[in-house]
């Protein structure tokens, strides 16, 4: 029989689970701000000229990871395709809640010619999503990387169910095992004081 | 309540409410930039005259890079603070405007009007900013003798950190660029 003001063990699990699942969810808005600085490197490269550069002989020559391109040149419908695919991985700088595939920003549209660009020229999808993270830092891509805090984003929801199914694996145990019988000795004594 | 549990609960909450603290001391609308540290992306852009400026030809000498636009409230603040450094400094660090998605005309205007403390330089397509990672004007960069950005400032550039990273720029010695 359970002694008056004692807790019961059921309870001190409850509170313990619940207090592991809350701190999970709580740990969901902080891995979102997490990120990783790419390392530094020299490469120079000249940026092919965007479509619509009014001033021949003008442009951009960034520092950056792109080294030579990776891929094929592509074009037409492949192109197309391929920039639309990088686009949905990027976020748009004005909107933040938008892809710039989705964005009609002037920023965006200006990103998706960035990006069609650099795929024209051969840079893979990789190399051209990362030449955006190294401009604007992590926060550029809609999908987190896989590392740091960050993981806490893609192991919580996994986590979170594997904790609750063994929590519901281990209750549905000590019910079979006569987990409960503390309980029912008790109840069956509270019925039968009531009965007398 | 038990003394386990309590310490559990401790144990869990200490550390998010460290990290909420944390959290909440930073404005999430500022993103550091990855580039503070790293080479300046070089360019060659033309004014509204026409006049073409290479980055590359500035090195040896610090330079102010401030990214603006006629529409941007922030960009009327701190004009008059940029004109103030621009005569400070005039032949000691380079002072660059780089439009950002704005209408020549509307700049010239501007310039005629209020002043202007730098170039005004046109960005077709916006690639220098990407190169850059601006997300919106005004973003200032801060490049010192070796072509690197050692610190930017994002939305109006405040008189102090104007002062303070002008002062170290002038600091770095002239002679120790590469």
């Amino acid at each position: 029989m359970r002694r008056p003001g004692s807790t019961p063990r059921p309870d001190r699990r409850r509170l313990t689970s619940s207090a592991v699942l809350l701190a999970l969810l709580a740990a969901f808005p902080f891995a979102a701000t997490a990120s990783a600085q790419p390392p530094a490197t020299q490469l120079d490269l000249l940026l092919p000229p965007a479509e619509g550069e009014r001033r021949q002989g003008l442009g951009v020559e960034a520092s950056h990871e792109l080294g030579d391109p990776l891929g094929r040149p592509l074009s037409g419908a492949e192109l197309d395709e391929a920039v639309a695919g990088v686009a949905a991985e990027i976020r748009c700088p004005k909107c933040q809640a938008l892809s710039i595939a989705d964005s009609g920003a002037q920023s965006a549209q200006a990103m998706r010619e960035e990006a069609r660009s650099l795929l024209a020229a051969g840079y893979t999808r990789e190399q051209v999503v990362g030449y955006f993270e190294q401009r604007y830092g992590e926060f550029v891509l809609l999908e987190p990387r896989a590392r740091g805090l960050n993981l806490i984003v893609w192991a919580a929801p996994a986590s979170i169910v594997v904790v609750g199914a063994l929590l519901v694996v281990r209750r549905l145990r000590l019910r079979r095992q006569g987990g409960d019988e503390a309980l029912d000795a008790y109840l069956q004594q509270v019925e039968q004081e009531t009965t007398t | 309540m038990n003394r386990k549990v309590l310490l559990v609960g401790l144990g869990i909450a200490a550390p998010l409410l460290l990290l909420l603290g944390f959290g909440f001391r930073h404005d999430p609308q500022i993103v550091e930039s990855p580039l503070i540290g790293k080479p300046a992306p070089n360019f060659r852009l033309a004014d509204l005259d026409g006049n073409v400026v290479d980055l590359a030809d500035l090195r040896g000498q610090p330079v102010i890079i401030n990214f603006w636009a006629t529409y941007c409230a922030p960009c009327w603040v701190e004009h008059p603070l940029l004109m103030e450094g621009a005569r400070r400094w005039h032949g000691q660090i380079a002072f660059l405007g780089i439009v950002f998605q704005d209408d020549p005309d509307l700049i010239e205007q501007f310039n005629a009007e209020y002043g202007s403390w730098g170039p005004s330089l046109v960005d077709d397509g916006g690639r220098v900013a990407i190169a850059y990672g601006v997300y919106g004007p005004p973003e200032t960069f801060f490049i010192d003798r070796d072509g690197v950005i050692v610190d930017k400032a994002i939305g109006a550039v405040s008189p102090d950190q104007l002062l303070g990273v002008a002062n170290r720029l002038l600091a770095q010695p002239a002679e120790a660029t590469g």
